[in-house]
């Protein structure tokens, strides 16, 4: 299911019912995204402002069994209220508050780019910038399982606390824990670069999120969490960056900031505009 | 410890506090005996935090900044809920006497008035294993800082987009010479002989702390109570007005943007 990867659609487009099977939720998130084009975001009827809601405020005064509750909503007596403040979204019966800047919402195939803060027996975890951490298992961190069958992996030979990586999201839980996946433990271990922090509703879910400049060797991951990581293209670790490529990186980290100060959404193309 | 604080801090003032607060029903201030002081409410103050919250009613300044919900600490134990954690801290210029270091009790006590205020209004279940944690810092302390402190601590977690059942509202009242005043400044409830503070849901006016100091008979509660809610429910107006505030110009912000980004 490619549906994250599709440009233009808003990473709060996949919605996540309460009570439904897992069948119904894909079933509903694909129904979604056709339905996008033809359903717009609608609020109370005769507000000034369309759709915006505040914590406490009445978005159907009589909630029958035909509205689903959605994220942000509360029933109280009968009524459905706002949990959250945000725009009011319908989507068929579902009813649910899109916050307008909240935390990073993980979803499935979001890449994401993260900092090892602890090392375990079998799993890292890693800061991405969300209500928890995420969990890599080493299972699922690519080229390190063929070590394994070796015999006992030294987890610190692959990553440590403090490195940073790009992954993306294989799965979130039920109870909101996120899991990661990597194609290569070792190789998805980023260079020396500098990682901006925006908010993340700018990095919308898109079809690529590696840029490269090949005039100066430099490379950008765009963390759908958020956090945008630029650096040198393919060296070592420990290798030492130019000053050319130093400056590079700092052109681009400036102009990734001065979009995210404006509000612009934050995609490849966008950066290239500014740093050719 | 009190002769040795006396002994370090110099008074800020040298005046004395006013012996008489009220004259034929209007205050020091020139306020009624049910008018509050002027309010003004801000969210989104400080960037880094995930929420924020600027509250001035008066002269008590009071700035909340919301960071997380975010991975609890390991030596918290496992829950199903989240938490909130909160640390009041009174800036040293912020009261007639300079502070002393670390956590006065004062300060202890404020924390955890506000935290109480706080936890029954923030939908713990919606961050599991997480939890927010609420700095607030007093930058003037003008009489009622616990119900402003809850008041602003709540529209921050707001602004942090944590889910809430509803905000929170908190005012004080103080009796004096057997006048009730709504939202006293430090030196009326210097001279009450009884206060009391009340924070409440504003929409189904449950009350999620209450606090009495002094003497009260239980007419003179009932009243003190009842100019409480009163107060709450003005309270209440400006509290949706600051956050509708801030979400309509985000939402015009992001319609901007959108039209911008398909231009």
């Amino acid at each position: 299911m490619h549906v994250d990867h599709r440009r233009g659609i808003h990473s709060s487009a996949t919605v996540r019912c309460r009570s439904p099977s897992t069948l119904a939720t894909i079933t509903h998130s694909a129904a979604v995204c056709r339905m996008e084009s033809k359903y717009q975001a609608l609020g109370r009827p005769g507000e000034g402002t369309v759709g915006v809601v505040c914590v406490g405020d009445v978005i159907e005064p009589q909630a029958n069994d035909s509205v689903l509750r959605g994220h942000g909503t509360l029933l109280r007596s009968g009524s459905l209220v706002a949990s959250r403040c945000g725009r009011v979204q319908r989507w068929n019966q579902l009813v649910l508050v899109e916050p307008l800047a909240g935390a990073y919402a993980a979803a499935v195939g979001h890449v994401v780019v993260g900092r090892i803060v602890q090392v375990e027996a079998t799993r890292w975890l890693v800061d991405i910038h969300a209500t928890t951490l995420a969990v890599l298992p080493l299972s699922t961190a690519g080229g390190a399982v063929r070590k394994a069958a070796e015999g006992a992996v030294d987890m610190r030979s692959i990553l440590v606390e403090g490195d940073l990586i790009a992954a993306e999201v294989q799965a979130v839980r039920s109870d909101g824990q996120v899991q990661l996946h990597v194609r290569d433990a070792v190789a998805s271990k980023l260079p020396p670069g500098t990682v901006v922090d925006i908010p993340a509703a700018l990095v919308r879910p898109q079809r690529k999120h590696v840029h490269h400049w090949a005039a100066t060797g430099i490379k950008a991951v765009f963390g759908c969490n958020g956090a945008i990581w630029i650096g040198v293209d393919g060296g070592s670790s420990a290798a030492v960056p130019g000053i050319e490529q130093v400056q590079a990186v700092v052109q681009a980290a400036t102009a990734v900031r001065a979009l995210a100060g404006v509000g612009q959404a934050i995609t490849p193309a966008a950066v290239e505009r500014m740093v050719p | 410890m009190a002769g040795q604080r006396e002994a370090q801090s110099v008074p800020w003032f040298a005046d004395e506090r006013p012996a008489e607060v009220i004259a034929d029903g209007v205050r020091l201030d020139g306020r009624s005996l049910e008018e509050f002081r002027n309010v003004f409410l801000k969210t989104g103050v400080i960037s880094q935090a995930s929420g924020s919250a600027y509250a001035e009613f008066g002269h008590t300044k009071v700035m909340v900044g919301v960071y997380g919900p975010r991975q609890s600490e390991r030596r918290v134990e496992y829950s199903e809920q989240g938490r909130i954690n909160v640390d009041v801290k009174l800036a040293s210029f912020a009261t007639r006497q300079r502070g002393i270091f670390g956590q006065s009790p004062e300060e202890r006590e404020l924390s955890a008035g506000v935290q109480a205020a706080l936890e029954a209004a923030a939908d713990l279940a919606s961050f599991p294993k997480a939890s927010a944690d609420v700095y607030v810092l007093v930058l003037e302390a003008g009489g009622g800082e616990l119900g402003v402190a809850a008041t602003a601590a709540a529209l921050a977690l707001a602004d942090a987009g944590i889910e809430l059942f509803d905000i929170v509202v908190a005012c004080s009242v103080s009796r004096v010479d057997g006048c009730l005043l709504l939202d006293p400044s430090t030196d009326e409830s210097f001279r009450e002989q009884g206060g009391l503070v009340l924070a409440l849901l504003p929409t189904s006016n449950e009350v999620t702390q209450l606090v009495s100091r002094g003497r009260w008979s239980g007419s003179q509660l009932r009243e003190g109570l009842e100019l409480a809610m009163g107060g709450c429910a003005q309270l209440e107006s400006a509290a949706r007005q600051c956050l509708k505030d801030a979400v309509v110009a985000a939402a015009a912000k992001q319609r901007q943007q959108q039209q911008q980004a398909q231009a």
